[in-house]
């Protein structure tokens, strides 16, 4: 059984009246530990498909599967916890809470695991994953302290701390300089390979597309794997 | 302390200080008003029940016009004189239904006129009839009053500070100061007590208006098996120069002049509750726009619902209890700083237990924090209801 199964997933926008297809008619499916990554112009599509992979955007039609649990399916308790302990999702916009501290930020997803029962010693794992990504020093910085490449790493640290078993990432690298991306894709790779979560990555980048295992490409909706 | 969403509503809370500080003094205020306005009303109906209470007669004879000179007299601080002749005493007694009867005497001093206490009431009562004084008066010495000595109301002993003078001048005679009666928590408080006996003195002196063979009020018992509203009716009827008052129709006066404070301070709370919730609602409704992305951030890492609503809730709890207890502490120091302003609580000498404060207290916090809750239900309910993605579009 694959981890993610989509099946005829389509997603339309009626905006000013007019109906628009974001997505449409997309299926593919990708096992435990893959690394996909999907290409794609702005307006193609990708966020979209993302948001319905990361249980945030219900699709017009088709289905979603998560190690074969129909995820749009689900109740809305169920549908948070799937968002909460099986997945991490790593925005393309700066996403911490402006009130808390770089720890903080990490500890807030342990307030929403599943059963209510976070992962034993979060202040010590929070700690672990921040030297992790390289901000040790910066456990008690607010975001307005940290530089747009530092926050990035603090989401993406926050992604991990449920212990998910797969991670959405959004333009990850969107904002950050050419030796930042670098760091941050090496850490991804070790997220995947090192600990076995399963990677999608989102991106306008077709460099950093060509890192991932599975490389598939939007356009105006449609999804295609390359190279088949 | 460890993170929580209790700690994530705090930080909320400080991010904005002045905001909060507005919100807060706005509850503060609302709260003061009723807390100021219910320890108001308290005090004077506890007052005026515990007068009644105390009084220990059922019905009330006095001169024909001077009802309400008695009741200022027995249920506020004021000193009023009014005499009738004594013969009504037995008139009354023959009047069926009446069981014991015991007559008292209002005299006023005047400062270097007659004495040498500041204005006050004295009352003579007979101490062989009486059932109106002689209960406190064996709490307090133990024993009756003998001729020429003169006990003291606890609320005239605080205001005149009679006891250290040990001797006073009353009337043209010296009175020897017995001691201070308990406190009764009727107008009877602020009076000096004497026994009738000494009234023969007074009027041999010349300095009343008292005349010999009258008195001020007959305090009457009703037998068992009347009812004294019945006992007043008749007594009124067969004796045209009095005017006679059943106990529970005391005050009413005072009852009626409550009542039109009660209204207008209802209309004040409930005109401010309504200022207060649309200020909570608007303020909120800010709120959560300001946080909508944040919102929708929190619910795509998996926050629930109940989540969402917690953590709200909890800030909404915060502000409601912080301005609440603002309140109570303005509220509680105007209703006592400001009592002595206040002709009706004045006159009445009224206070208010500490249980009666904490009744007020309770209903300050519960008032406060539902006026919070009330006013950003509806901006939490949106927020609630808003999709994950259209929260983090800020749509």
């Amino acid at each position: 059984m694959p981890q993610v199964a989509l099946e005829n997933i389509s997603k339309k926008f009626r905006i000013e009246g007019t109906e628009i297809s974001a997505v449409r008619d997309v299926s593919f499916s990708f096992e435990k530990g893959d690394f996909i990554s999907i290409v794609g112009h702005s307006g193609s599509g990708k966020t979209t498909l993302l948001s319905i992979m990361g249980g945030i955007l219900k699709p017009t039609s088709g289905s979603f599967r998560f190690n074969g649990m129909d995820i749009y399916g689900l109740g809305e308790d169920e549908l948070a916890e799937y968002r909460a302990g099986s997945i991490g999702f790593i925005f393309q916009f700066a996403s911490l809470l402006p009130v808390l501290t770089a720890k903080e930020n990490l500890l807030l997803p342990t307030l929403f695991a599943p059963n209510g029962k976070p992962r034993a010693n979060p202040g010590k794992i929070a700690e672990e994953y921040l030297e992790l990504v390289g901000l040790k020093e910066k456990i008690n910085a607010y975001p307005h302290q940290l530089s747009g490449g530092q926050q990035r790493r603090v989401a993406i640290a926050r992604a991990l701390m449920n212990g998910p078993e797969a991670l959405l990432a959004d333009e990850p690298t969107g904002d950050l300089d050419e030796e930042t991306e670098a760091q941050v894709m090496e850490f991804f790779k070790k997220v995947n390979k090192g600990m076995g979560i399963t990677f999608i990555l989102v991106t306008h980048s077709t460099e950093l597309a060509r890192m991932a295992g599975r490389k598939f490409r939007m356009t105006n909706g449609i999804l295609r794997e390359e190279g088949q | 302390m460890s993170f929580s969403l209790f700690s994530l509503a705090l930080k909320n809370l400080k991010r904005k200080s002045l905001r909060t500080g507005i919100l807060v003094l706005s509850i503060g205020l609302l709260v003061s008003i009723l807390v100021f306005g219910a320890s108001f009303i308290m005090s004077v109906s506890a007052s005026l029940k515990k007068s009644i209470d105390r009084l220990g007669a059922d019905v009330l004879v006095v001169p024909i016009g001077a009802r309400d000179f008695a009741e200022e007299v027995l249920l506020e601080t004021k000193a009023k004189t009014f005499y009738m002749d004594r013969s009504i005493m037995e008139r009354v007694r023959k009047v069926e239904g009446v069981d014991a009867l015991t007559p008292q005497v209002y005299l006023s001093t005047i400062m270097g006129v007659c004495c040498d206490v500041p204005e006050a009431k004295v009352v003579a009562f007979n101490q062989d009839t009486d059932f109106i004084v002689s209960p406190w008066l064996k709490k307090s010495i133990g024993r009756r009053l003998e001729k020429g000595e003169a006990i003291i109301g606890w609320e005239a002993n605080e205001n005149l500070g009679l006891l250290e003078m040990e001797k006073a001048i009353l009337f043209g005679s010296d009175f020897k100061i017995a001691g201070v009666l308990e406190k009764t928590d009727t107008g009877l408080d602020n009076a000096i007590f004497i026994g009738d006996d000494n009234l023969a003195e007074v009027m041999e002196k010349g300095r009343s208006p008292l005349k010999p063979d009258q008195i001020s009020l007959i305090f009457v018992k009703a037998k068992g098996g009347f009812d004294p509203r019945k006992v007043a009716r008749a007594i009124e009827g067969e004796i045209i120069e009095v005017d006679v008052t059943y106990r529970n129709d005391l005050g009413k006066g005072i009852l009626a002049t409550l009542k039109d404070i009660n209204r207008v301070f209802l209309l004040t709370i409930g005109l401010s509750l309504l200022l207060a919730v649309f200020l909570t609602w608007t303020i909120f409704s800010a709120i959560v726009n300001e946080r909508m992305k944040e919102v929708g951030i929190m619910r795509a890492i998996g926050a629930k619902n109940r989540h969402i609503v917690k953590a709200f809730v909890l800030e909404v709890l915060v502000l409601g209890l912080g301005g609440s207890l603002a309140g109570i502490v303005l509220g509680t120091y105007l209703s006592l700083s400001l009592s002595r302003i206040f002709t009706l609580l004045r006159d009445m000498g009224a206070g208010l237990t500490i249980f009666e404060r904490a009744e007020i207290a309770v209903l300050g916090i519960l008032v406060g924090t539902a006026v919070c809750v009330l006013g950003a239900l509806a901006p939490i309910i949106r927020v609630k209801q808003t999709e994950p993605l259209n929260a983090i579009k800020e749509i």
